[in-house]
């Protein structure tokens, strides 16, 4: 056809807010492809290795050791591999979790080197090595023995590596797993921890738990879904998966409008040319076909582009995740359903949009298009209503303009609000973890040094402060969570209210993660279930308290061993200000609040390339949603600019008049994300709060909030800059050109 | 002398040649005047109105108004010169669509230094009751009665009036023509005004004909009737 000859010329003429709706297009294609590809990519992998190292279904300490493991395994058609561990100091600040080889459950899988031969080999988690800078043939010494490193391996219980299971995110720099054999095992000056794994070939586990219940007695008993350096990829997963929807659906929610809003506009300036072309003949088909093809080559463009940037990008995005997971690339191909997807997305999008605007122009008839009128002539109800008398004449002028278009103003709205959230997602993040450090760290949790034996004790002859603690679940609502005894009045456990108030540990008291699981109030009632035996036991909530880490419950210690029916006085852990003397072989776990601490610190670093990516992109949104609202502005506004010049407005008086109208909305935007970000990440949490032990406190300071809006308001400004420069060109006699028309 | 124009050239390229829009142009004007500029299309009545209203610069010659030398001045004295001393008026309007009447006016007097009250200017054109209606709602002629109220808005020294009753009927364009000559008498505003209709040099006191650029006629109206009694 040859109207289509015109396609490029218009593009051309209107270049930057064409190039701008195609760069939201391919922006998100580039996320929508590059996230779901890699994240499958993972997922993938994740599962290929879970099958091929055959990973435990639980694991168990017990009081009293298995002797026949063979005549168990045969008996509850299970495989049950004894694996033993122990933690070294390397250095001053860097701990290494050494296990034994095993070779019937959690077999480690070699991402690179070779498998241990001998006695004095070793094999590394290569992320640990690759932070601590170990690579293949070096030495370790470990507790006085020297070991080459032969391999780097990944392990299914731990690829998530954790040191503790309270922490919630990686640091290689402090902590990473080594494997030895079994017989260097044997040769190491300290026993370690000894526990059994389990994997059951029939899918249950409940005969050979209770099993080892009654005749070895479970001192600690964790399935593979609540051991949190598995379950943790989960939730990661499926919060990037989610992810990996909702961003690019709603930058292409955001395009779909905005480029609607710039055809539509588009439209109304060639009514005439549509009414001319109509009264020759022309079918509303090809007419809109041709009008179409404006979109075609937006949606075509970006998603091309934004799908092959995003391609390319799925390899380190892949690695990235799998750098923190510690799951070999095993198998890295694409899933070509998500190609297809990323070019198909943006027309789901954009075409529904553009044929409303398209059906709405071609149902006037040719007269009322060439005469270039329509309904639209007539004064709005909002124009009509306004009454604006006492404002000044530019606070009159702004209003009107704002109100003239509200598609254009609700994208505007839109399209900040959505920028000022991505913007804002960093500081959130940023003052969560800041306020989580100081609260939990701080505030609530006063020890320093945390033991957990490896049996029970009655009576405390090491110092510091006693507490015991066990496993349970709710039916059908959480799958695993802490209760802990302590003592009354402790002086390492200072939990507090809603109102920062101190609650006395003689109450009964529930982290506020779990109560918003539970969906408990202070004085209900619960049923909870011991993980180890499966016993009912029916407690009174007396407090919540406001903590975030933690889906656990507080009671007096009698309290708990009354309920356990143990000792009133019996321990298996123990808080301390100072290191305590407690022999190595009775500790099952140890951890020092500077551990914790150093975790938390961990969380930022590997967050800031991400969170800086998505400011840019939060920056970029906003940059072309302002400079495409404010472009269009200027060209409706194009005989307005030419007649404030010839009566004699100087520059800054137009800039005034046309670029600052936008400025209250884009405060109602910046205003709307604020509540609407804490909302959606609450949102976001709450559904991942099953797979995982804490909740974000969502913070975000005042400092935060202005250094957001400098940013948003920098990103005006620059918008602002360049449209200057199209004010300026526009000349005097634009206006006197109407009057030849 | 209050307007004086000293060989104004000012020419124009049309592909590969150099067209002459205007050649030679001398004229003067006393204050108060009003001077109707005739002659066939292309001839440079319009490029001579926009000269004058300073939103275009001569190629050679001079323009004075009262002491000041217009050619001379920068881009930023030339805006100061239209704020203060011209008042437009179009052949189409150009009002701006989604602002009521009142607000239309108000687009001038926001940057007039002596404004004249919205109200008395309103009512002197005849739009007073009609001030909280918008473009749209009104007919040509009272769009056009806007137009002149937002050039007189800024109390200017000089009208310019570009074709202003080209779109409208015989006798819409007659009130027009009356409104104009009332300004002129009220506030002793020089007025130019382009036209095609050669009957509305009736009411002029000064008579410009341009054909190809060149003044090919320049008179006193001797015989000057009153806009009443102009008729085409």
């Amino acid at each position: 056809m040859v109207l289509n000859k015109r396609i490029f010329r218009v593009l051309l003429k209107q270049k930057a807010i064409y190039i701008g709706s195609i760069v939201l297009v391919m922006l998100s294609s580039l996320l929508y492809s590059n996230l779901n590809i890699a994240m499958k990519n993972v997922e993938k992998n994740k599962d290929l290795f879970l099958e091929k190292t055959k990973v435990e279904d639980a694991k168990a300490i017990l009081q009293r050791p298995i002797d026949n493991i063979k005549k168990l395994e045969d008996k509850f058609n299970i495989s049950i591999e004894a694996r033993r561990q122990f933690d070294a100091n390397i250095s001053e600040n860097t701990t290494i979790r050494v296990f034994e080889k095993t070779s019937k459950v959690n077999i480690p899988y070699i991402v690179e080197g070779n498998d241990i031969k001998s006695m004095n080999e070793i094999l590394l988690e290569p992320n640990f090595a690759k932070t601590n800078g170990y690579n293949l043939g070096d030495k370790i010494n470990i507790l006085d023995k020297e070991f080459t490193i032969v391999g780097f391996f990944s392990m299914p219980d731990y690829i998530y590596p954790l040191k503790s299971e309270g922490d919630i995110m990686i640091n290689y720099k402090i902590f990473g797993t080594a494997i030895i054999s079994d017989k260097a095992m044997n040769e190491m000056p300290i026993k370690g921890t000894v526990y059994y794994l389990l994997k059951s070939h029939s899918g249950s586990l409940e005969e050979i738990k209770e099993y080892l219940g009654e005749n070895h007695f479970i001192i600690f008993w964790q399935e593979i879904n609540d051991n949190p350096r598995f379950s943790f990829v989960n939730a990661k997963l499926m919060g990037s998966a989610k992810m990996a929807i909702a961003l690019p659906s709603m930058i292409l929610l955001l395009t779909s409008l905005l480029v609607a809003v710039v055809l539509w506009r588009m439209i109304k300036t060639e009514f005439t040319q549509i009414g001319t072309l109509y009264a020759l003949g022309y079918s509303k088909k090809e007419i809109g076909l041709h009008y179409l093809s404006f979109v075609n080559i937006i949606a075509l463009t970006g998603g091309i582009i934004g799908t092959i940037f995003g391609l390319f990008l799925v390899k380190p995005l892949a690695e990235y995740f799998t750098f923190y997971f510690n799951i070999p690339l095993i198998d890295n191909s694409f899933d070509y359903k998500y190609i297809l997807g990323s070019l198909l997305i943006p027309y789901i999008f954009i075409i529904p949009t553009m044929l409303i605007v398209l059906f709405k122009a071609l149902r006037y008839s040719p007269v009322k298009l060439m005469r270039g009128k329509t309904e639209n002539s007539k004064v709005g109800f909002i124009e009509k209503s306004l009454n604006l008398k006492k404002l000044r004449f530019p606070a009159k002028f702004k209003i009107r303009e704002i109100t003239k278009s509200i598609p254009r103003l609700f994208v505007l709205i839109f399209g900040i609000t959505l920028s000022s959230m991505f913007l804002l997602l960093g500081f959130l993040y940023r003052n969560s973890i800041d306020y989580l450090l100081n609260q939990s760290l701080n505030d609530v949790f006063k020890y320093e040094y945390n033991y957990v034996l490896k049996s029970y004790e009655t009576s405390n002859i090491y110092g510091g402060e006693e507490y015991n603690f066990s496993v349970f679940k709710v039916n059908g609502k959480v799958e695993s969570f802490v209760v802990f005894g302590i003592k009354p009045n402790s002086q390492f456990i200072n939990l507090i209210d809603k109102n920062s108030k101190p609650i006395s540990e003689d109450n009964v008291i529930i982290t506020k993660p779990l109560a918003k699981t539970l969906k408990v109030k202070e004085g209900d009632t619960i049923v909870i279930t011991n993980k180890y035996n499966n016993d009912n036991y029916t407690i009174k909530i007396d407090k919540i308290a406001e903590i975030y880490t933690g889906n656990n419950i507080y009671m007096p210690l009698y309290k708990l061993n009354n309920l356990l029916g143990f000792d009133s006085n019996s321990f298996i852990g123990i808080f301390s200000k100072e290191k305590l003397n407690i022999p190595e072989e009775k500790i099952l776990k140890f951890e020092t609040k500077n551990d914790i601490k150093e975790a938390f610190k961990a969380i930022i670093n590997p967050l800031k390339v991400s969170l800086g990516l998505v400011s840019f992109i939060a920056f970029f949104i906003a940059l072309i949603v302002i400079y495409v609202v404010t472009g269009l502005s200027i060209e409706e506004n194009k005989t307005n600019i030419s007649m404030f010049k010839i009566l004699g407005y100087t520059h800054r008086e137009i800039n005034d008049l046309i670029l600052n109208t936008f400025t209250i909305p884009i405060i109602i935007g910046f205003v709307l994300s604020i509540p609407l970000l804490i909302k959606s990440m609450d949102t976001l949490l709450n559904s991942l709060a099953q797979n995982i032990d804490f909740t974000f406190p969502l913070k975000l300071n005042t400092v935060s909030i202005i250094l957001g809006f400098l940013i948003l308001y920098i990103t005006f400004e620059v918008s602002k800059y360049f449209s200057k420069k199209n004010i300026f060109k526009i000349p005097m006699s634009e206006a006197l050109k109407t009057q030849r028309e | 002398m209050f307007i004086q124009l000293h060989n104004v050239n000012k020419e124009f390229t049309s592909g590969k040649n150099v067209v002459f829009s205007l050649r030679n142009i001398s004229f003067n004007v006393n204050k108060g005047q009003i001077i109707t500029i005739l002659g066939p299309s292309g001839s440079g009545k319009s490029t001579l109105l926009n000269l004058i209203g300073g939103i275009d610069r001569v190629d050679s010659g001079d323009i004075l108004i009262g002491d000041m030398n217009i050619s001379k001045l920068s881009d930023k004295d030339l805006t100061l010169y239209r704020r203060n001393k011209i008042g437009f008026v179009f052949q189409f309007y150009n009002l701006i669509p989604n602002l009521n009447v009142y607000e239309n006016v108000e687009v001038a007097a926001n940057i007039s230094k002596n404004p004249l009250s919205l109200e008395k200017v309103l009512d002197s054109v005849g739009m007073l009751d009609k001030k909280d209606k918008f473009p749209q709602e009104l007919s040509g002629g009272e769009q056009q009665r806007v137009s002149i109220a937002r050039a007189l808005a800024k109390n200017p020294e000089i009208l310019l009036c570009d074709e202003p009753t080209g779109a409208l009927d015989f006798k819409t364009a007659k009130e027009i023509l009356m409104l104009l000559e009332k300004i002129n008498k009220e506030y002793n505003t020089t007025i130019f005004i382009v036209t095609h209709n050669t009957a509305i040099i009736g009411m002029a006191d000064r008579i410009i004909r341009l054909r190809s650029g060149e003044i090919v006629e320049d008179k006193i109206n001797s015989a000057k009737i009153s806009a009443e009694g102009v008729e085409w």
